[in-house]
């Protein structure tokens, strides 16, 4: 009853520009509800549509029974007073749903403007001002989420040890390892491994070496052609020559169809040197002079002090720069025409799902009824080493990257 | 005046040079990849001004380019004359559109979400699962959501068949491809961005939502009044920067869910150009790749570095 109180202190411009708002929110709301009966209700079909309008009506009658419950609450006269006098808007509301909504299941024109149910849900939000419920809200939607985002691993996972020829959601039926122990002796596939492992490390090697070199004379305040330099990358950064010129160059240097196409070309990542020059400008220049005092020279100082005490951004420039080589399809699509043998993982997987399972029947009769269980296998075996890895980063994530998201 | 500080530079720069002049190599490697792998890149532009290069009549690709012929802007006027082109542009603009509109404002939701939450369990669990997909490479992506969405065996049809709807073919139509290109984005990338906004909740001032809570805020009021205008300047330069990113609609993606039924709508500039050069033509397009890519590289420029003037101008925070 405190917000009835309240609502009688207002002045009257606030109370029209209450009864304003209101309105635009029921014309909002029933805009809303057109374009819903416009475009997803005509795509469903009668029964998806019958349900969807099963699930209307609960809660519409949860509302409902809310209203009422509210109402015969109040003991006290005077309380009924304010509540006929201040929430007219609800009293309101509650008449117009009360023949609308029922009349919306006979006249379908009406359905769009049973979307006003909506109007109820801010008062309600009002209402259950209190911790708990909204606890409750967050965790639904969050269990939700965790749906949404766990659900595709657990069906790769159920598909991939159920037998052939049968629907399977989230649980596996029938265990059958025949796709699994196909994919695991598929030589091809563990020489993709090895590839991906090669294009990992190495590429890592390089690129965070040279970025690591590269962003110390940037950090410099005193270092001639600085500006410059920074342009120079910058431009990398920003400006590319496109597909055409990047295919040719790399087939001009020789590169193309071997492992070193899907190292060398991406091995500038000047976002990652950005961040190593902003994290050294961040140490104190006294370090340096100290060591200068002690007879140290420059390599001295960047091998010696700069990178021990910078090692946490380098792991952590390390880390991002190997997780994109890991998954880096880009290079092996542009630079790989015909020699399939260097494929990293993805790619493997990429040009496998492509196949047209016919044309392995052939050779392989026996792998057709396995064919959708041999895919998923693959892309289970692909993940297991993310998701080995997954402890660490996720470890990892909570303790740096947000405290690098503020900064930058 | 004037002069004596030019003086002043000059020998500090003289100075700068004997001091630190053989940091210089540090800067090698680095550059000797840029250079190979992004400044030569660049100088093949002027093919986007000539003939298509014949690459097979020449000894070398450097000399098939130089003989060609100067033919001005006539590649342009040949793409943006070509409906294929014009599709694919579009199709670009109304994915990244899309994307942005639907997937940007998510994750924001999210870290509210997220950082309102009591109780372990669920909160973990959330955080565990939603920083999961963005580790996963598209292909593997690609893979796990053509076989959900398959007609026959997917998730999701099943899911639909037991609604009592029709099962249907998502990827390989035209009416659907868009919004599974979004609503993959929105799987591997929300998680991920939720950590900026989660971080920029994390800095705000608690001491204000205890102060509102004492005066009767509700929890809606707390978030509205305070943790979203708290938020708010880092929204607005995510938002200015992931805008100037919208000629990227995302090649890898497109290219692994793509197929010749989904042309119409799902055909990107990045694919459009490397169809071109790899597959249907009986000869490479070099030129008319290179000046799709040229045209997208220059608006691509403008959007970046327009975006991040403004972001820096207002909000004092940009890439660089």
């Amino acid at each position: 009853m405190e917000k009835s109180r309240r609502k009688e202190l207002l002045t009257k411009a606030e109370k029209q520009q209450r009864i304003l708002d209101r309105v635009l929110l029921t014309g909002g709301i029933i805009s809303l509800g057109i374009l819903l009966e416009q475009i997803i209700y005509a795509k469903l079909s009668a029964s998806v549509n019958f349900k969807l309008d099963m699930v209307y009506a609960v809660f519409w009658l949860v509302f409902a029974l809310e209203n009422i419950n509210r109402f015969t609450k109040l003991k006290t006269k005077s309380d009924k007073i304010y509540y006929v006098k201040f929430e007219k808007a609800e009293i309101l509301y509650f008449i117009v749903s009360l023949i609308i909504v029922p009349l919306s299941f006979v006249i379908p024109s009406l359905k769009a403007v049973r979307w006003i149910i909506l109007l109820k849900l801010p008062n309600l939000f009002r209402r259950f001002n209190d911790e708990k419920v909204f606890q409750v809200i967050t965790k639904i939607i969050g269990v939700l989420l965790i749906a949404f985002f766990f659900v595709p691993f657990l069906n790769v996972i159920a598909v991939s040890l159920s037998s052939p020829g049968q629907i399977i959601n989230i649980f596996p039926k029938k265990i059958n390892f025949f796709a699994l122990k196909y994919v695991l002796t598929d030589m091809g596939f563990i020489k993709s491994f090895g590839n991906s492992i090669f294009i990992t490390v190495v590429g890592t090697l390089i690129s965070v070496t040279s970025m690591a070199m590269a962003a110390y004379p940037l950090s410099k305040p005193d270092m001639p052609l600085r500006k410059t330099m920074m342009l120079f990358f910058m431009i990398v950064m920003l400006f590319s020559g496109g597909i055409a010129p990047n295919i040719l160059v790399v087939n001009a240097l020789g590169l193309t169809d071997t492992i070193w196409g899907l190292i060398l070309p991406t091995v500038v990542m000047v976002y990652y040197l950005l961040l190593l020059k902003g994290f050294y400008e961040s140490i104190p220049a006294e370090l340096e002079e100290s060591a200068k005092l002690d007879g140290a020279n420059n390599f001295q100082i960047l091998f010696k002090i700069i990178f021990p005490i910078a090692s946490p951004m380098i792991a952590t420039v390390t880390f991002f720069t190997a997780i994109s080589f890991w998954n880096n399809i880009n290079s092996s699509i542009l630079y790989v025409t015909s020699n399939q043998s260097i494929y990293p993982v993805p790619m493997y997987i990429k040009n496998f799902l492509s196949r047209n399972p016919m044309d392995v029947a052939q050779s392989m009769p026996e792998l057709l009824p396995f064919w959708d269980n041999i895919k998923m296998s693959y892309i289970l075996i692909s993940i297991i080493p993310i998701l080995c890895a997954y402890p660490f980063i996720f470890k990892y994530i909570k303790n740096d990257v947000s405290a690098g998201a503020v900064k930058g | 005046m004037k002069k004596m500080k030019e003086k002043k530079v000059k020998v500090s720069f003289g100075e700068q040079l004997k001091r630190n002049g053989n940091l210089f190599i540090f800067y090698i490697p680095a550059v000797l990849f840029a250079i190979l792998f992004y400044y030569t890149p660049m100088l093949g532009l002027v093919m986007a001004f000539k003939e298509n290069p014949n690459l097979f009549g020449s000894s070398s690709a450097l000399a098939g380019i130089l003989e060609a012929n100067w033919v001005g802007l006539k590649n342009f006027k040949t793409i943006f004359s070509n409906p294929q082109v014009l599709n694919a542009l579009r199709n670009t603009l109304i994915i990244s559109t899309m994307k942005i509109l639907i997937v940007f404002p998510i994750p924001i939701v999210l870290a509210i979400l997220i950082s309102e939450m009591k109780g372990k369990i669920v909160k973990k669990s959330l955080q565990l699962t939603m920083y999961l997909p963005y580790f996963l490479s598209w292909a593997t992506i690609g893979g796990i959501f053509i076989a959900i969405l398959n007609k026959e065996t997917g998730l999701v049809n099943n899911i639909l068949e037991w609604l009592g709807h029709g099962r249907f073919n998502f990827v390989t139509s035209n009416a659907s491809f868009r919004s599974v290109i979004v609503s993959t984005t929105a799987w591997k990338d929300i998680g991920w961005s939720t950590i900026t906004y989660l971080a920029a909740i994390t800095a705000l001032d608690r001491n204000q939502i205890e102060a509102a809570k004492i005066d009767g805020a509700s929890k809606w009021q707390q978030i509205k009044y305070i943790t979203l205008p708290g938020i708010m300047p880092v929204v607005a330069v995510m938002f200015i920067l992931r805008i100037g990113f919208l000629m990227d609609a995302g090649f890898e993606q497109v290219f692994v869910f793509y197929s010749p039924f989904v042309q119409e709508t799902g055909d990107i500039l990045g694919t459009y150009t490397y169809r071109l050069i790899r597959q249907s033509a009986l000869i490479p397009q070099y030129a008319l790749s290179t000046a799709v890519g040229f045209f997208n590289s220059i608006v691509a420029l403008m959007l970046v570095v327009g975006g991040n003037f403004i972001s820096k101008k207002f909000f004092n925070k940009g890439i660089w």
